[in-house]
């Protein structure tokens, strides 16, 4: 945790550094509070980065991902396709392919092709099911690209 | 006062409301009964689909959710020794050894009850505690919003986190988000880096969803490899009037809890979690037999949860009345107020009473309503807990966070904000630094900003700025509170050396 801890104390004080100078182009009374924030957390981010060289026996361990780290990849870089999708295909659609791509690709090994059609067949139904009642129950209105 | 108490009774009976009481019972129970997924997440989930809803509909919906869930986490605590939200560890103590002795059911009963009993206690408090208190923050100025808030900051972040230092920066660093965007005074344009969506600041929903949602989804992703094996759960005859008999023999145990419970949600950061275990820990002290703690005594779950469903009301204290949230469900629901353009404070008792005291009487019903919906549906939400799949639960979590985030303001820009917050919230989890007071300081922000502007200008027109600051009586109080906050941990662990010293 020693390293995670110096790299963000040292993150953090960069966006200090930034946060200060930025500062310097408001006018007075929009600069005070930027000022005051930013002096505090440098302060705090140089003590963590202090502290960040002392040895702890109950130092806990920064383990980023715990596990295989693969389908938390996936996920995450799934995650930023469907996002991204939205405006291009729009929400309906983007959702049915990520949502249905995202439970198959996270599904545990071994299925055999008939659940694997029944589990997107579920997820199908279930976005529709949402859709359909955000849209027209609560008139929640969705983003919007070249299909629906 | 009895005026608006009619009125809000009348309008709480009405088929929308006692619709929305049960619905949002049920849905909070599932929420909290499943692994992952917390009180905070499903409230902050549920903020956006309540902007097109009248303010009392949605205030209504959010505290029956927040009300069962927080129980609903007993079901898991239960039956597979996993707390379903935080406020459950100290239900795991005792009520999964009495599921693996055959007595899943009475467990399950036990907590019921023991929920209802302490969350109706801890409404009492809320109803008759929050008027008198509301009136205090009348004579709240700028200086005293300036320091009520860094009070707020500094207790939530010194109480939230194991680390003080790691939640002091979480507490700043949401400080500086907060900045981003237009400043109020001067209106100069900040942190933007040229980007017109980014002028308005932060929009605070997606920024909520993002803290509380993405990293809960990454968190299941990651460990969707570990198998819960369930104890199984069955219904038996007249369990129910036993269990209850036995409860009400002992009111001291569930009166003290449900108080404990109250007093820690009043205290801004220390949750439901903290409650329990204070009050089992109380518990334990005060019985005969300690011994039996640990093993499967009734006891220890009644405790545990009278405790965190009297915190529930708790927490609202302090949020209706000056606007510090006494946990992290109550800083989303914070975020829901402020959207409808309820600000806490006296206001919300006066111009908005009718609306408040529907909300706050609606807690009573929902609090009722886990007593039938807790013991006819615990088999199909036992069921749900251990049939779910992670690969599919994960996913509608994401697709539901989306919706969420662009509802507000119809902004695709407002997505990738979410997505964004969601990945740094899930790196600071790991560094643990966690999202509670990163929130805060997202919310508060502006409020601390515009309290020690307007004070600075108010200095100057009376010509001590510090006079301001540190002579008048309640900003006294509150510097004299802050500093209390911010030495606490240190004080508390030079007691705890003190007392470990005099037992040796």
């Amino acid at each position: 945790m020693r390293t995670a801890d110096r790299m963000a104390a040292l993150l953090l004080l960069g966006i200090c550094v930034f946060g200060w100078v930025a500062s310097r182009l408001f006018s007075p009374l929009s600069a005070l509070f930027p000022r005051v924030v930013v002096l505090i957390l440098g302060g705090l981010s140089l003590l963590l980065f202090i502290l960040s060289f002392r040895r702890s026996p109950e130092e806990p361990r920064f383990v980023l991902i715990q596990g295989k780290a693969l389908p938390l990849i996936l996920a995450i870089a799934m995650m930023v396709a469907w996002t991204a999708l939205i405006s291009l295909l729009g929400f309906l659609v983007s959702s049915l392919l990520m949502f249905s791509l995202m439970t198959v690709v996270l599904e545990r090994r071994g299925r055999t092709g008939f659940q694997i059609v029944l589990r997107i067949l579920v997820v199908c139904a279930v976005t529709v099911a949402f859709y359909l009642f955000f849209d027209r129950l609560l008139l929640v209105s969705f983003p919007r690209g070249l299909l629906i | 006062m009895n005026e608006l108490f009619i009125t809000s009774i009348a309008s709480l009976f009405t088929a929308t409301n006692l619709l929305l009481v049960l619905l949002g019972v049920t849905a909070g129970m599932v929420v909290g009964a499943l692994p992952g997924l917390t009180a905070t997440m499903a409230i902050a989930l549920l903020v956006p689909f309540t902007f097109t809803m009248q303010p009392v509909h949605g205030l209504v919906l959010m505290g029956s959710i927040y009300v069962a869930s927080i129980y609903g986490g007993s079901f898991s605590a239960i039956l597979l020794n996993t707390p379903g939200t935080p406020s459950a560890i100290a239900t795991t103590f005792d009520g999964y050894p009495m599921a693996k002795r055959g007595q899943s059911y009475q467990a399950i009963v036990t907590a019921t009850v023991a929920s209802v009993f302490g969350g109706l206690i801890g409404v009492l408090f809320l109803l008759f505690l929050s008027p008198p208190l509301s009136r205090l923050s009348l004579r709240f100025g700028p200086p005293e919003f300036f320091w009520l808030t860094t009070f707020g900051l500094t207790i939530i972040a010194t109480l939230s986190t194991k680390s003080i230092l790691k939640g002091l920066i979480g507490g700043a660093f949401g400080l500086l988000l907060s900045m981003i965007g237009i400043a109020p005074i001067e209106g100069s344009v900040r942190f933007t880096f040229g980007s017109v969506s980014l002028q308005n600041g932060i929009a605070l929903i997606p920024g909520l969803i993002g803290f509380f949602c993405i990293p809960e989804v990454l968190g299941m992703i990651e460990h969707k490899s570990e198998h819960y094996t369930a104890i199984p759960y069955r219904r038996q005859r007249r369990v129910l009037w036993s269990v209850l008999t036995r409860i009400v023999r002992k009111p001291l145990l569930l009166i003290r809890s449900a108080v404990i419970g109250t007093v820690v949600g009043i205290i801004p950061g220390a949750g439901g979690n903290i409650a329990a275990m204070v009050s089992y820990n109380e518990a334990v002290r005060a019985s005969r037999n300690p011994e039996r703690f640990g093993k499967g005594a009734m006891e220890g779950v009644v405790a545990a949860e009278a405790s965190n469903n009297a915190e529930v009301s708790g927490s609202l204290i302090p949020l209706l009345t000056l606007g510090i949230p006494g946990a992290p469900p109550a800083a989303v629901l914070l975020g829901a107020l402020l959207l409808h353009g309820m600000r806490p404070g006296r206001e919300l008792f006066t111009y908005h009473g009718a609306v408040t005291y529907t909300f706050m009487l609606s807690l009573v019903l929902a609090n009722i309503l886990i007593l039938p919906v807790g013991v006819f549906s615990g088999r199909w939400i036992s069921r749900l807990v251990t049939r779910l799949p992670v690969t599919l639960l994960a996913p509608l979590v994401f697709f539901l966070s989306v919706i969420g985030s662009f509802a507000i303001n119809r902004n695709m820009f407002d997505v990738f904000v979410m997505l964004g917050f969601g990945l740094i919230g899930y790196v600071g989890r790991k560094m643990k630094i966690h999202p509670g007071p990163i929130v805060l300081g997202l919310i508060l922000g502006s409020i601390c900003e515009q309290g020690l502007v307007q004070s600075i200008l108010m200095g100057r027109a009376s010509g001590s700025i510090l006079a301001i600051f540190f002579t008048r009586p309640l900003s006294i109080l509150l510097i004299c509170l802050t500093a209390l906050s911010a030495a606490w941990p240190f004080i508390a662990r030079a007691l705890r050396q003190k007392r470990a010293g005099r037992n040796l």
